[in-house]
C-alpha cells in the first residue's frame, strides 16, 4: 500500500479565513439538515410556542360552544364540534406540552451533563421534523372533516389517526435521545445522583412517557386497521364518546395526564436553589419524589374500555390519592432551601411556582374525584346513609366538566412550567435574556388564564355539565361559567402571545455583555458561553458534586 | 518496503477517540421498552377481547379461519436459529474476525427474509380476512406490526454491516453490533409470544 493524498497544508494562524456569506437556501438547507441540539431545541420550542396559540384559539373556539348548551351552532355543527374538541384536548398535549418540554431537554440537558451534544444528533432531528410534520397533517386532517369521531370522512380520519401515530413515533424518538444522553453521555464524575434536576426529571418522565405512549400507539394502530377495512369491527361499538376516541381517552384522564407535567418539578428543583443562593436539601429526597411522580402517573392500564370498573379498584383509588405525597414532599424541600438561604426575587421562579399551584390544584381536583370513588366503595361494605350524604356530589364529578377541570389545571401548568424554563434558560437557548417585566405580565396571564378555565369548569362539574356533550339540559349557571372558562383561555392564549413577543424583541436586544452565568446557576450549562459553543464547552470538565460551579465558588 | 513505511507511520499517529461508549446499546434499550409495550398493549387488547367474546360463549376464531401449527412454527425455528447468529457477528467483530462477522450479518439477513416470506405465506393461507372479526382484525394487526419490526432489526442489521464494511466496529468498538443482536433477540422473542398466543392458545 502506498500513500496517494498530498499532506494537508498546517494552517497558517495569523491568515484570517476569509468566510463567505451564506446564500439563504444555504442557510435554510443548514437548518433543515442540521443536528445541532440547540438549534433544534430552538425549532422545537418557537413550532410548540406556535401549536399553542392555535390550539388555545380552538379552545376558546369550543368553550363558545359552550356558552350555549342549547344547541351546536358556532362551529357548524356536532361533527365539527367534536373535531375541534379533540384536537384542542390532544393537541394541547401533543402539540404544545409534550415537545416544549422536549425542546428544552434537547437544548440543555446535553449541557447540563457535559455533553458535547445531544445522543444520535440525526435522530433527535428526524424527530422534529417528524413531529413537526405529523403535527401539520394532523391538523389538516382534523380540519379536511377528519378527527375521530364517526361521522367525518374516513380518509380524513385514517390520517388524523396515521398523523397522531406519527407525532407520538417522533416524540418518543426524541424521548430516546435525551434520555439516552442523560444515561450515557455524562461527564466524568455526574453519577445518576449528581445528574442536574431538570435532567433527571425528563429521565423520569421519558421513562412513564417511552411506556405509555406506545400503547396509545397501539390503540391508533388498531383503530386505523379496523378502519381502513370494508367493516369497522371495534370502533362503532359501545357508548360513551364517539369513535375511537373512547379507546384514547385514558390518555387525557387521571393519573396519565400527569406524567406531562413531571418536566416542571424539575425545572422549579432547578431555580430555588439558584434564587435561595443555596444548595438545594435533602437532594436524594427530593429526586425520589420526582421520580415517584412520575412512576405514580402511569396510566396505560386504565383502560375503562376494558376495564369498566378500573376506577373503582383499589390500585387506581391509592394510586391517585398518593399522588400529591410526593408534591407536597417536594414542597417542603423547596420551602425549607427558601428559608435557609438567601431567596431573590426572580421572574422565571415566581412563574413555574404559579405553575405548581396550578398541578397542585389539578391534584385536588383528581383528589375529590377519586374521594367520591372510594367513598363509594365503603358504601358497598355496608348500608351507610350518611356516606350517601359524603358521596353523593363528588360521585356525581366522575365524566362531568371536572374532568376538563384537571386536565386544564395540569396541562396547563405543564405549559407555564415550560414557559418559566424559557426564560430561566434563555441565555443558553437564545444567546439574549428576555425581559422580565414581559416574563412577569405573560406569567401572570397564564396563570391567571388558567385559574378561570379551570376553577369554571370545576364548578361546572359539581353542576352536572358533561365533559363532552353541548346539547343537554344543565343548569343555568353552566353557561355563564362556561364564559368564563373561554375568557380563561383567551387570557392564557394573551399570555402565550406575549411569550412569543418577547422572543421577537429579545432578537433586536444587544447580547455583548451577556455572561456566562447571569442567573447564579449551580450547573455545567452555566459554565460555558451564552450561547454556548459548537460542541458545547471547550474541553471536558469533570464534576466532583451536584453543583459543580458552587464547588468552583468555595460554597458549602 | 513501502508498506513498512506505513505501518510505521500509522504506528506513530494518536488512536482515533473512540464514540461514547454503550451509547448506541442504552438508546436500543429505551427503544425495545417502547417495543415491548406497543405489543405488550396489543396482547393485553387481543387477551381482553377474546375474553369477552369467550365468556359470552361464542366463537372467537371464526370457523373460516384456518391456523395450522406448521407454518407458525417453523417461523419461530427459523427466528431461533438466527439468534446465535446474530451472537455470533458480536463475538466475531470483538475477536477482529471480520470475515465472519459479515458472514454472520449475510446469514441473519437472509433468515429474517425468510422469516417474513413464510409469514406473508401463512397470512395467506389461513383464509383470514382482515375487517370479518375483531379476531382477524387483531391476528392481521400483531402479525403485520411483527413484520414491520423484523424489517427494522433487519434494517438495524444492514446499516451495522455497512458501517462495519467500512471499518467502524472492532475489538475496540462494537456496541452499535451489540445493540443490532440485542434488537433482534427480542424480536424473536415477541414471535415467540405471538406463537404461544395466536397459534398454539388461539
Amino acid at each position: 500500500m502506498t500513500v496517494t493524498d498530498t499532506p494537508p497544508i498546517a494552517a497558517d494562524p495569523t491568515v484570517e479565513t476569509p468566510v463567505l456569506p451564506a446564500s439563504p437556501l444555504v442557510r435554510i438547507a443548514n437548518v433543515i439538515t442540521t443536528g445541532e441540539h440547540k438549534i433544534l431545541g430552538r425549532m422545537y420550542i418557537l413550532s410548540s410556542l406556535g401549536f399553542a396559540l392555535f390550539t388555545l384559539v380552538i379552545g376558546v373556539l369550543v368553550g363558545l360552544e359552550q356558552t350555549d348548551m342549547g344547541g351546536v351552532d358556532i362551529v357548524g355543527g356536532n361533527e365539527a364540534y367534536l373535531q375541534l374538541f379533540f384536537l384542542w384536548r390532544t393537541g394541547l398535549v401533543f402539540l404544545v406540552v409534550v415537545p416544549l418540554f422536549l425542546g428544552l431537554a434537547t437544548s440543555i440537558v446535553p449541557l447540563q451533563v457535559g455533553a458535547p451534544s445531544i445522543a444520535f444528533p440525526r435522530a433527535a432531528a428526524a424527530a422534529f421534523w417528524g413531529w413537526l410534520l405529523g403535527g401539520g397533517l394532523y391538523i389538516g386532517a382534523t380540519m379536511a372533516d377528519g378527527g375521530f369521531n364517526a361521522g367525518g370522512d374516513s380518509d380524513a380520519i385514517e390520517l388524523t389517526i396515521l398523523a397522531m401515530g406519527m407525532m407520538i413515533a417522533s416524540l418518543l424518538l426524541a424521548t430516546v435521545c435525551v434520555m439516552t444522553t442523560v444515561i450515557a453521555q455524562r461527564t466524568e464524575g455526574m453519577s445518576l445522583l449528581r445528574v442536574p434536576m431538570f435532567s433527571w426529571s425528563m429521565l423520569a418522565a421519558g421513562a412513564v412517557w417511552l411506556v405509555s405512549f406506545p400503547v396509545l400507539l397501539a390503540v391508533l394502530a388498531l383503530s386505523w386497521a379496523d378502519l381502513r377495512g370494508d367493516v369497522v369491527v371495534f370502533f362503532e361499538t359501545g357508548s360513551g364518546a364517539p369513535g375511537s376516541l373512547r379507546y384514547l381517552a385514558w390518555a387525557f384522564d387521571y393519573p396519565q395526564v400527569f406524567v406531562y407535567a413531571v418536566p416542571l418539578l424539575g425545572i422549579l428543583a432547578e431555580m430555588v436553589p439558584v434564587t435561595a443562593a443555596r444548595r438545594q436539601a435533602m437532594r436524594s429526597v427530593m429526586m425520589a419524589a420526582i421520580a415517584a411522580f412520575a412512576f405514580l402517573s402511569f396510566g396505560a392500564y386504565a383502560q375503562p374500555v376494558y376495564n369498566a370498573r378500573v376506577a373503582q379498584q383499589p390500585v387506581f383509588v391509592v394510586q391517585n390519592l398518593l399522588l400529591l405525597l410526593p408534591l407536597l414532599v417536594l414542597l417542603g424541600g423547596w420551602a425549607f432551601t427558601l428559608v435557609s438561604g438567601k431567596p431573590k426575587a426572580s421572574v422565571s421562579v415566581g412563574v413555574a411556582g404559579g405553575g405548581l399551584l396550578m398541578l397542585l390544584a389539578g391534584g385536588g381536583v383528581a383528589t375529590l374525584r377519586v374521594f367520591g370513588r372510594l367513598v363509594g366503595g365503603l358504601r358497598e361494605l355496608g348500608d351507610w346513609s350518611w356516606v350517601d350524604d359524603i358521596s353523593d356530589p363528588f360521585d356525581d364529578l366522575v365524566d362531568t366538566a371536572a374532568v376538563a377541570a384537571e386536565f386544564r389545571y395540569v396541562v396547563l401548568a405543564g405549559l407555564i412550567g415550560a414557559v418559566a424554563g424559557v426564560y430561566f434558560w434563555a441565555p443558553k437557548l437564545f444567546g439574549r435574556r428576555l425581559s422580565p417585566a414581559l416574563g412577569g405580565l405573560a406569567g401572570l396571564a397564564l396563570v391567571g388564564g388558567t385559574v378561570l378555565a379551570s376553577l369554571s369548569e370545576m364548578v361546572n362539574g359539581f353542576l352536572d355539565e358533561p365533559d363532552i356533550a353541548t346539547d343537554v339540559a344543565v343548569d343555568s349557571g353552566v353557561e355563564i361559567l362556561n364564559w368564563v372558562a373561554t375568557a380563561g383561555l383567551a387570557v392564557v392564549a394573551l399570555g402565550v402571545l406575549t411569550v412569543l413577543g418577547d422572543l421577537a424583541l429579545a432578537i433586536r436586544r444587544d447580547s455583548s455583555d451577556l455572561d456566562d452565568n447571569p442567573v447564579g446557576g449551580h450547573t455545567l450549562e452555566w459554565a460555558t458561553t451564552s450561547p454556548p459553543p459548537h460542541n458545547n464547552f471547550a474541553a471536558p470538565i469533570a464534576v466532583t458534586s451536584a453543583e459543580p460551579l458552587l464547588d468552583e465558588e468555595g460554597e458549602v | 518496503m513501502a508498506d513498512d513505511d506505513d505501518a510505521a507511520r500509522t504506528a506513530l499517529l494518536p488512536a482515533a477517540t473512540l464514540p461514547r461508549g454503550r451509547t448506541v446499546q442504552v438508546g436500543t434499550a429505551f427503544a425495545i421498552a417502547a417495543v415491548l409495550m406497543y405489543f405488550g398493549g396489543l396482547f393485553g387488547i387481543y387477551l381482553a377481547e377474546r375474553s369477552v367474546v369467550r365468556t359470552a360463549g361464542l366463537e372467537w376464531i371464526p370457523g373460516s379461519v384456518d391456523i395450522q401449527l406448521t407454518a407458525p412454527s417453523i417461523i419461530l425455528w427459523t427466528y431461533i436459529i438466527s439468534m446465535p447468529l446474530a451472537a455470533w457477528a458480536v463475538y466475531a467483530i470483538r475477536r477482529d474476525d471480520r470475515k465472519h462477522a459479515y458472514m454472520a450479518f449475510a446469514l441473519v439477513l437472509l433468515l429474517g427474509a425468510m422469516t417474513i416470506n413464510q409469514a406473508a405465506y401463512n397470512f395467506d393461507s389461513i383464509g383470514a380476512v382482515a375487517d370479518n372479526s375483531r379476531a382477524e382484525t387483531l391476528i392481521f394487526l400483531i402479525g403485520g406490526s411483527h413484520m414491520v419490526l423484523t424489517l427494522v432489526g433487519m434494517l438495524f442489521f444492514l446499516f451495522t454491516a455497512f458501517r462495519a464494511l467500512a471499518g467502524q466496529f472492532s475489538s475496540r468498538y462494537s456496541d452499535a453490533v451489540a445493540a443490532a443482536a440485542m434488537f433482534w433477540y427480542v424480536i424473536v422473542f415477541l414471535y415467540f409470544i405471538i406463537w404461544l398466543l395466536i397459534t398454539v392458545s388461539k
